[in-house]
């Protein structure tokens, strides 16, 4: 069931009914519902693979519990450890086995050897790695002693199976979402418009931007030896709305149906596009998966408290390790490798954390300097990107060595003035409120009349609508 | 949350307005003397015929494919030809003649290949909802409860199409491309055949979708054309299916498709009457899509019909 869906759009206002009006008065109640809600909305994608989700979050709530229940720092460290390698062994049998395979094939083929080891014909779990990182963060805190353990299973599995979360994120912590899940939820008028302005930007980017970009994005990247350089560089941009809209507006739905249900989530985007350097890109997107391998890899590492060539590799480390949590796929690994090498002279220079606060804050327009470096950034972005898309190291390579061509200076074939306006209003309204959570954030301070406001969602929905014909998945799905 | 619910009811309820307003008030000028408008003049010779006669049921493969008079002619007996888009939807095509059907007719269907799979291209496309309010609204009598369901989501679309002025895709490869011309009302004959582009030289080819369908035939289909069987047995009238006319070079991408429509209908005991493969003509007979004959094609097809029509005739 995906959120752009008409299933959705029944089901979403059926829960929310439920949930304030009939199950309104105790939180418990609404845990329950909460978690039947949450396990429908994710059988509907494959039923079968419920039965792995209900063992993974058993799992980790039975190692939180025996964790904290036995004083022999041995047998809690085991516990710790059966849970971190089950966690990581469904990922890896179910996301990386075939690529270990396939690869160590590849090399053994490459030093003459010939070997032939069966390879799974599995589907991907969707949201396995969102849910697993949900699972691990909850052991490790409570291994860490940060958080005591959920003695509820049901309040638990709310924290792990929550829908608006469950496939797609944000990763979420327990020490900020459970606290939430076990106390009384009380209903707020501005929370729940906040919420469903939230959704409505959600969905505008996501049928509107990025689903329209992907009709031109798919055909460009699927025949790029045919391409004209220039349609191969707008092939780039365009994928890099597309894929910013795809997620961002994931998140952004997922953020305001949460918020409508009294629970605010992490946020994920921070208008990225806007950064000035990579470190600051860094910091505003996906922003709930870079802060957990900050603190659940980087930090255990060591971070950056010993020498600089230490968190240089730890740095390092932390890159390659986000490529390859994306996918099983070189393109993966090497896009996570291209942007460690855009963020490590940051780091050794000691200019990483240059540009902590907003763009061109407290004023309508960056500087000549901010602009430059603002495009800068973006170029570097669009250029991993192409890594990020093509299915192969080859095509990436084939794509970026067909991109530097005369054919550059000439026209692209397709016809995007309707997306470009579209693409217009989107940096437009975002550049507006870069310093606020999301693009129609506080709307109601910027523009006054109610009126106003009204026409501005009527547009935006009309706009959905028009686009919306047929919804087409989420890019981060398949991750 | 009195205050949230009233606010939400309110602008829902502009929402609502303003779609129905677009819906009923605002026409759609891109349809100005568009094919759909032949559906009127279609129903007007449907209901002035009197029995027995020959109604032809099917999308464009019929509009494009089909010489009525030369039937008529040979056969001496009334035609109109029903056939006009595909994105009717089989169910709209079957019920928008029942009730003119009478004893001794006979009804001749001949569904796209896609009808058998597509439960939009059963129900209804864009294409039905543009039908529906801005052509023929007197049409909506032939939509059932379902397919209104169905029909919603596009309805709000349409209806948001027309408001935003964006072009309609299901019309745009109709209104929009270089033979605009063969796409108006008045590019149909008076026995409904799709006339005017008789006299233009082939197209470029407009590849369909279909050789990606991996789907197993639609028993919704299927139950529609047992059902409308049975009516017609009922009424004395007679059903002949017929399969489209289809271009030779697209045959291979298709062939297990048709087989499969072919072996699904013979186990609802109600077959082609003729092979498929008969209707599987040269390129050089299509004039812009796999469905869509030239002259010579439907010259060729229509002697074929013919020829089965007559067999049918003396057998009863």
């Amino acid at each position: 069931m995906l959120f752009t869906s008409l299933e959705f759009a029944l089901f979403f206002p059926i829960v929310f009914a439920l949930y304030w009006f009939a199950f309104g008065r105790k939180y418990k109640l609404q845990n329950i519902l909460l978690l039947v809600s949450s396990y429908y909305f994710y059988g509907c994608w494959n039923w079968h693979f419920l039965f792995l989700l209900i063992f993974s979050t058993g799992l980790d709530y039975f190692t939180g519990l025996m964790m904290s229940g036995v004083s022999n720092k041995w047998k809690k460290k085991l516990w710790f450890w059966l849970s971190v390698c089950v966690n990581l062994g469904f990922l890896g049998v179910f996301k990386y086995y075939n690529f270990f395979i396939d690869s160590f094939v590849n090399l053994l083929f490459a030093i003459g050897l010939k070997a032939d080891f069966a390879t799974l014909q599995v589907i991907l779990p969707v949201g396995i790695s969102f849910y697993t990182f949900h699972g691990l963060s909850y052991v490790i805190d409570i291994y860490n002693d940060r958080i005591k353990p959920e003695r509820s299973f049901v309040d638990y599995s709310v924290f792990v199976c929550f829908f608006p979360l469950l496939v797609a994120g944000p990763i979420e912590r327990a020490t900020h979402l459970l606290p939430q899940i076990i106390h009384k939820r009380t209903f707020d008028y501005t929370k729940a418009v906040d919420g469903l302005r939230q959704i409505l930007w959600g969905l505008f980017k996501k049928i509107v931007i990025a689903d329209n970009c992907a009709l031109i994005v798919n055909p460009i990247f699927a025949n790029y030896h045919i391409q004209s350089a220039s349609n191969l560089l707008l092939g780039a941009i365009l994928f890099t709305f597309q894929i910013y809209c795809d997620f961002s507006g994931y998140s952004d739905i997922a953020l305001g149906t949460a918020r409508l249900l009294g629970i605010e989530l992490l946020r994920n985007f921070g208008f990225p596009y806007f950064s000035r350097d990579i470190a600051e890109f860094w910091r505003r997107w996906h922003i709930s998966l870079t802060t957990w391998f900050r603190d659940y890899l980087y930090i255990p590492l060591g971070g950056s408290r010993g020498t600089k060539w230490l968190s240089v590799r730890n740095t390092f480390i932390i890159f390659l390790v986000s490529g390859f949590w994306h996918g099983a796929n070189w393109t993966f690994i090497f896009w996570g490798v291209f942007h460690a090498i855009l963020f490590l002279p940051l780091l050794i220079f000691g200019r990483n954390r240059l540009h902590t606060n907003t763009v061109a804050e407290g004023k309508y327009l960056p500087s000549i300097k901010e602009l430059i470096q603002i495009l800068i950034t973006f170029a570097l972005v669009v250029f991993g990107w192409i890594f990020f898309r093509a299915t192969s190291l080859a095509d990436a390579f084939g794509y970026v060595s067909s991109l530097f061509s005369r054919t550059l200076f000439t026209l692209p074939t397709h016809k995007i003035s309707t997306l470009c306006v579209y693409i217009f209003i989107l940096l437009f309204i975002e550049w507006i409120q870069r310093e606020q959570k999301y693009g129609l954030s506080k709307l109601e301070l910027i523009i006054k009349f109610k009126s106003l406001r009204w026409g501005i969602y009527i547009f935006l929905i009309l706009s959905i609508i028009q686009f919306g014909g047929k919804p087409e998945t989420f890019i981060y799905f398949q991750f | 949350m009195k205050k949230f619910s009233i606010q939400c009811i309110l602008f829902i309820s502009i929402m609502i307005v303003i779609i129905l307003f677009s819906l009923f008030l605002i026409p759609n000028k891109r349809l100005t003397d568009n094919s759909l408008y032949a559906n009127i003049d279609k129903h007007h010779r449907l209901d002035s015929l009197p029995s027995p006669k020959i109604v032809f049921v099917g999308g464009s493969n019929l509009g494009f494919g089909l010489d009525s008079k030369r039937v008529e002619d040979s056969l001496h007996i009334p035609v109109v030809n029903m056939g006009l888009h595909a994105g009717l939807g089989l169910r709209f095509m079957i019920n928008e003649v029942k009730c003119s059907i009478r004893r001794d007719d006979i009804v001749v269907l001949s569904p796209e290949y896609d009808h058998f799979f597509s439960t939009n291209l059963l129900d209804g496309e864009k294409v039905l909802v543009a039908l529906l309010f801005d052509v023929n609204r007197r049409d909506l009598k032939y939509i059932t409860f379902s397919q209104a369901i169905h029909l919603i989501p596009l309805t709000v679309e349409y209806s948001v199409s027309k408001l935003m002025h964006k072009e309609m895709d299901v019309m745009d490869e109709d209104v929009n491309n270089n033979f605009d011309k063969n796409y108006r009302r008045n590019s149909f004959n008076k026995y409904g055949d799709e006339v005017m582009h008789w006299n233009y030289p082939n197209q470029s080819i407009h590849q369909m979708a279909g050789a990606t369908i991996i789907e197993n035939v639609s028993v919704s289909t299927l139950e529609l054309i047992t059902g409308f069987d049975q009516f017609l047995n009922a009424r004395g009238a007679k059903l002949v299916i017929i399969p489209p006319a289809f271009m030779s070079s697209a045959y291979g991408g298709y062939a297990k498709v048709i087989d499969d429509i072919d072996r699904e209908l013979k186990g609802v005991k109600i077959p082609f009457a003729i092979k498929p493969k008969s209707f599987v003509f040269p390129d050089s007979l299509f004039f812009n899509t796999v469905y869509h004959l030239n002259r010579q094609g439907v010259t060729e097809r229509t002697d074929s019909i013919i020829g089965l029509l007559k067999t049918k005739l003396k057998n009863k």
